[in-house]
């Protein structure tokens, strides 16, 4: 497997269809029959199945010149939102209105900017409301000749059955942690026991794995998070521990943007021909300021939705750790997510029952919806790590 | 004031405070836990939600003799949904007949565990009745009393443009009154009055809010916040997060050991070192109370994800639901628990 495909792991059978279409896509921009390829697809797998990066790839593959390379500019950006012809779009609240949904048909109705297709991901597609699904319908089933919807959700019975019919379906599975810690040792040469600890860690989450197998950054992080629920004492020792998941969120969220923010800034100014020594004047320059505007923005949600981002791995982090202590709490044998950490596991197992972790499992749960919600990070942080300390607390309001 | 028992009356080993309405439950523990430590000062409060599984350990424990013969009170709330474990143990303890354990039980008066409210009414218990009282007239008359009560006299109409103002909430009901009686000195005190002092005032910030709020001045924050709705419909979102930064700093000062001087406290917890001091007489405020200010963390971030739209899906909100959420959010975080 080579090219942009690359990061797809334990999904041979997905890459040879995609594959497929991308060459067929590109039979079509000459005018030639393509069957491999359609106007309309419903991506489907479990959360860090690599859904959306099968998607977003996919996306990539068919604006890039040489069909996913990935090396090239077009193949580092628009993954990540940064290319005029791939639009990546994600419910920011808990639904996804009509408004949106309208305005979004519109978007994708603009012909390509730079290449022969305009790309429109719809990730958590299961989000619609089914006013919004009724909305995007028509678009979907008769696109504009250049467009392309990819929808994405967990499964297929998420989605509505009308939006199931009118799309070619593409399944992703959870690749197993035996899968992962191969990869890790094949490609990237990394040590066979931190190979495994990765592939436990991200459970079968493939970039999570990367990261923790060869950053040592990312396994600090990791640990940092994973030691939290034994620092809880009191309110303050709560509130601190918050901010600090809030504030190791937003640095590590700046990390990814900002090198990309500096790189569209360069190619937005060079576009204009703005340079040290160039002044623009006149039209060019009420332009270029209306595009320097619009780019600022498309960076703020780009920046806000990353933080979130980050929050969540760390989430999901916490999930692994309670269900290891749910695990030995029913001493059920199976093997633990955080095996190394088996002794502070054990002893956060003895300071409460299974219906406290199971509380507390159930608390992470909301506030991972709260935060993709738009509730204020720092406050849903904070309210998580009081209900962690006590998950009884919701009692103590009358 | 919110009398519930006569004042002589002597403790009985077991009371159930029986009834749905919060106000009247939380003043039959408060007033019942003062009058066992009238007879016995040092006996020491334990707190157990009836519905925790490991709430059968604890009463457990309260219940086993000790060396000393310390007496222990022991609050269970909410006997309705008791976890198996603390229906039994409360069995046991009663079975028992200890001679120092004070045992309190709460129930909303629902039919559920009536079977276990029947055994501790067997076991001698002194049922105080908490019931929520109607709208309309019954509510009124209560007012009435209260008002007697601080030996002032108010007008009916008065009554019922306070009533207006506020709603139902008793706790914040009685409060008003309380505060109504010192701030207002013409007696009786009139319907006029009521209303100037619920009534406009231009401008109010979140921090006032949020200062009342932490400051537990529930009246004051109910009103700053009226004021605040009034001047714009806007302020709910801006509010929750006033809320938020006040408790946050609160905490923060907290957090930052007793010893250290006002400047150092300020530095470390990023906060003016003119604060610092109002700061640290909020927390003391809460220092007997530190579950509700938790939950209050809890309930703010419940209200910003309502405000935004809801968490769960189809619960967003209107603008009068709006209103509604954040007075109950300001009355629950600004008053007074058992
Ligand atoms: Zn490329």
């Amino acid at each position: 497997m080579s090219g942009i495909w690359q990061a797809l792991v334990g999904q041979d059978d997905v890459v040879a269809d995609l594959q497929r279409a991308v060459a067929d896509a590109e039979s079509r921009t000459r005018g030639e029959p393509g069957p491999a390829m359609t106007h309309a697809w419903l991506f489907t797998g479990p959360p860090g199945s690599g859904r959306s990066t099968a998607a977003t790839c996919f996306a990539a593959a068919l604006v890039c010149p040489e069909g996913g390379c990935g090396v090239c500019q077009v193949c580092r950006t628009a993954p990540l939102g940064g290319h005029p012809d791939v639009e990546i779009v994600r419910p920011q609240g808990v639904n996804y209105g009509v408004d949106e949904a309208r305005a979004l048909v519109k978007t994708a109705g603009f012909s390509p900017a730079n290449s022969f297709w305009h790309v429109v991901v719809v990730e958590d597609a299961d989000r619609l409301t089914d006013e919004a699904v009724n909305v995007l319908l028509k678009s979907i089933e008769e696109p504009p000749p250049h467009t392309v919807w990819i929808l994405c959700a967990p499964s297929v019975e998420d989605v509505l059955p009308t939006i199931v019919s009118r799309t070619r379906h593409v399944a992703l599975r959870t690749p197993s942690a035996r899968d992962v810690a191969d990869l890790l040792v094949e490609r990237y040469g990394v040590d066979r026991a931190i190979a495994a600890f990765a592939a436990r860690a991200s459970q079968g989450h493939i970039g999570r794995a990367r990261a923790l197998a060869t950053d040592e950054h990312a396994r600090i992080r990791r640990q940092d998070v994973l030691r939290m629920p034994l620092q809880l004492h009191d309110i303050p020792s709560c509130f601190m521990n918050a901010a600090n998941l809030i504030s190791a969120a937003t640095e590590d969220a700046k990390a990814i943007t900002d090198p990309l923010d500096l790189f569209e800034e360069e190619q937005l100014a060079s576009a204009y021909g703005a340079g040290a020594d160039v002044r623009i004047k006149g039209q060019l320059k009420r332009s270029m300021d209306a595009a320097i505007k619009d780019l600022a923005k498309r960076q703020k949600t780009r920046s806000t939705r990353t933080v979130r981002d980050q929050i969540d791995r760390a989430l999901v982090d916490l999930m692994g750790l309670y269900r290891d202590v749910l695990f030995i709490q029913f001493d059920s044998g199976v093997p633990l997510i955080n095996e190394e950490m088996r002794p502070q596991l054990s002893q956060l197992a003895r300071q409460g029952g299974a219906n406290d972790t199971g509380r507390r499992l159930r608390a992470i749960s909301y506030a991972r919806a709260q935060v993709q919600a738009n509730v204020t990070p720092l406050l849903a942080m904070e309210s998580l790590m009081v209900e962690l300390k006590d998950p009884w607390i919701r009692s103590a309001t009358a | 004031m919110l009398t519930i028992m006569a004042r002589s009356s002597t403790p009985s080993r077991i009371t159930i405070a029986f009834g749905a309405e919060a106000a009247l439950v939380d003043a039959a523990v408060s007033q019942t836990v003062a009058a066992i430590r009238g007879q016995e000062r040092d006996a020491q409060k334990v707190t157990v939600v009836a519905s925790s599984p490991d709430g059968g350990v604890i009463i457990r424990d309260a219940g086993a003799p000790t060396l000393f013969g310390d007496s222990t009170i022991l609050v269970v709330t909410g006997a309705d949904s008791a976890s198996d474990e603390v229906d039994e143990a409360l069995r046991e303890l009663i079975a028992m007949e200890s001679d120092t354990v004070w045992l309190i039980v709460t129930h909303p008066g629902v039919v559920k565990g009536k079977n276990l409210m029947d055994a501790l009414r067997k076991a001698g218990a002194v049922q105080i009745e908490c019931a929520a009282l109607k709208r309309g007239k019954e509510t009124l008359d209560y007012l009435a009393r209260e008002v007697a009560s601080h030996k002032r006299h108010m007008a009916p109409d008065a009554l019922t443009v306070l009533y207006d103002a506020i709603g139902q909430d008793l706790r914040l009901l009685t409060a008003a009154v309380s505060q109504l009686m010192s701030d207002v000195e013409t007696d009786p005190v009139t319907a006029d009055d009521v209303r100037s002092y619920f009534g406009g005032v231009a401008e109010v910030s979140g921090f006032a809010i949020s200062d009342a709020v932490w400051d537990r001045r529930s009246v004051d924050a109910f009103r700053s916040l009226r004021w605040a709705m009034q001047s714009s419909d806007n302020v709910a979102v801006a509010t929750v997060s006033a809320l938020a930064a006040g408790l946050r700093s609160i905490v923060r000062v907290a957090g930052v050991g007793a010893g250290a001087s006002e400047q150092d406290v300020a530095r470390e917890a990023g906060v003016p070192p003119w604060q610092v001091k109002t700061l640290r007489r909020q927390w003391a405020g809460w220092s007997g109370d530190q579950r509700r200010l938790a939950a209050s963390a809890v309930a703010l971030a419940d209200a910003d994800g309502a405000l935004k739209g809801g968490v769960i899906e189809g619960s967003s909100l209107d603008s009068e639901q709006k209103r509604m959420a954040l007075e109950r959010l300001i009355i629950q975080a600004s008053g007074r628990g058992a």
